[in-house]
């Protein structure tokens, strides 16, 4: 009988042949050494091709990224946290006294009885909100927080600050979402300002500060006496601006707390 | 109607492994025999099951390797991950990878129908089984699986050979 070929070998092996052809190839390994070497020779191959290819199964898992944790990987994120930063730059605080006193800077047992405004006017601001009369009166809405404190505005200066010097300090951020879906200007918590006087002309200017880039003005209302501060990373002009915005709209506050009170 | 749920239990892990030894990568494999049970799904009879679904994979992954477009893909990721963290691998993973990577170097050497044929083998399946998987004659199996284990275990030998050739000439 002529010598078994590698892939009868490799067959009988495998348990592929027939119990006939297997009996034939059998009784010839056990004559023929140069076969029984070959069938020695195979067996190694099949054992070691095996034990190859189980080092393929080292596949480290997730070669291919599933999914990349979101941090910040999202243009949008960059946008949102972007405008965010930029009305926070812009926002404005207004803080009056019911004295003649600082508001920043002294700490007042008559917190009840302060009033913190917050005025959203600014020009970054703008793109966020229609740049009508209408709208920007909205959006710098003034309010008192003993009166209306159900904001948000109003909620986080109450929250956040200690309750002796929560005047003219208000968490501008929060504001971001209302001003986007801004009530029209008659439902918002009006002023009902005591001052009687309608006063015309923009008030002085009485001081005017810088300090870390936020500007400072400082007035006298006309109508009430009180000292009101302006501040905002934002030229004096553009405060200046806002100022009178605010003064109108306190005026025409108590034009209607006047005509309907 | 194909019971696949008793299919993927039976078939799956030697489907998935045979599928990542042929790519080289475990997430593909599984997404390749994924599809694959789908196209059962479809099936209202499978005579051979396995053979059939060996059959269905490979031509699956023929088919990709002819897009070539998830290559590029996974190429392209790879890439970037590489730029985003390069870790250091123990020593006993790093000796693990070399492994790997040898192997994958031999097994990418041999013949497709001989390395398919030899990955079909070792998940088991028969002579006729992978006749029918890779359109074969029967008889030409064994010395198909023959030949694709020698050259398999010659090659890989011959680049472990070079590569500690390349230590010895390192450390001298």
């Amino acid at each position: 009988m002529q010598h078994l070929d590698e892939g009868t070998i490799h067959a009988w092996l495998d348990g592929a042949l027939s119990l006939d052809e297997a009996a034939v190839v059998e009784a010839h390994v056990a004559e023929c050494p140069q076969c029984a070497a070959a069938v020695a020779e195979a067996r190694g191959f099949i054992a070691a091709s095996s034990r190859i290819l189980t080092a393929l199964d080292h596949v480290p898992r997730g070669v291919v990224p599933v999914a990349r944790p979101a941090r910040w990987s999202n243009p949008a994120m960059w946008r949102a946290a972007a405008a965010v930063l930029v009305v926070a730059a812009g926002s404005l605080v207004v803080a009056r006294n019911t004295g003649n006193r600082s508001a920043a800077t002294e700490s007042s047992p008559t917190a009840a009885k302060s009033e913190a405004v917050t005025a959203m006017p600014s020009a970054p601001a703008a793109a966020a909100m229609d740049s009508s009369a209408q709208t920007s009166v909205a959006a710098g809405s003034l309010q008192r927080n003993s009166v209306a404190p159900e904001r948000t505005t109003a909620k986080r200066a109450t929250t956040q600050v200690p309750a002796d010097s929560k005047q003219g300090l208000v968490g501008s951020i929060p504001q971001i979402a209302d001003l986007g879906k801004a009530a029209p200007p008659s439902s918002q918590p009006s002023i009902r300002a005591t001052d009687n006087s309608a006063a015309a002309a923009p008030a002085p200017i009485t001081a005017v500060g810088t300090a870390n880039g936020v500007t400072t003005v400082t007035w006298t209302d006309a109508g009430s006496g009180n000292v009101l501060k302006l501040s905002g990373r934002l030229p004096l002009a553009q405060l200046q601006q806002i100022k009178i915005r605010i003064e109108r709209e306190r005026e025409a506050a108590a034009a209607a707390a006047k005509k309907n009170p | 109607v194909t019971d696949v749920e008793r299919l993927f239990r039976t078939y799956n892990a030697a489907l998935v492994r045979y599928l990542t030894r042929r790519l080289g990568d475990r997430d593909w494999a599984e997404e390749v025999a994924q599809e694959t049970f789908v196209r059962a799904l479809r099936q209202t009879s499978i005579q051979n099951e396995r053979a059939w679904l060996f059959a269905v994979a490979t031509n699956l992954v023929r088919d990709e390797a002819r897009k070539d477009m998830r290559r590029r893909k996974h190429l392209a990721l790879l890439a970037e991950q590489e730029r985003d963290e390069v870790v250091e691998p123990e020593e006993t993973t790093l000796e693990r990878a070399q492994d790997a990577a040898m192997a994958r170097k031999a097994v990418d050497a041999l013949a497709e129908r001989d390395r398919l044929a030899l990955l079909m083998r070792e998940e088991g399946l028969d002579y006729n089984e992978i006749a029918e998987a890779l359109q074969l004659s029967p008889g030409s199996v064994g010395t198909t699986l023959s030949r694709a284990r020698r050259r398999l275990v010659e090659s890989y030998e011959s680049l472990q050979k070079s590569r500690e050739e390349r230590e010895k000439n390192a450390a001298s």
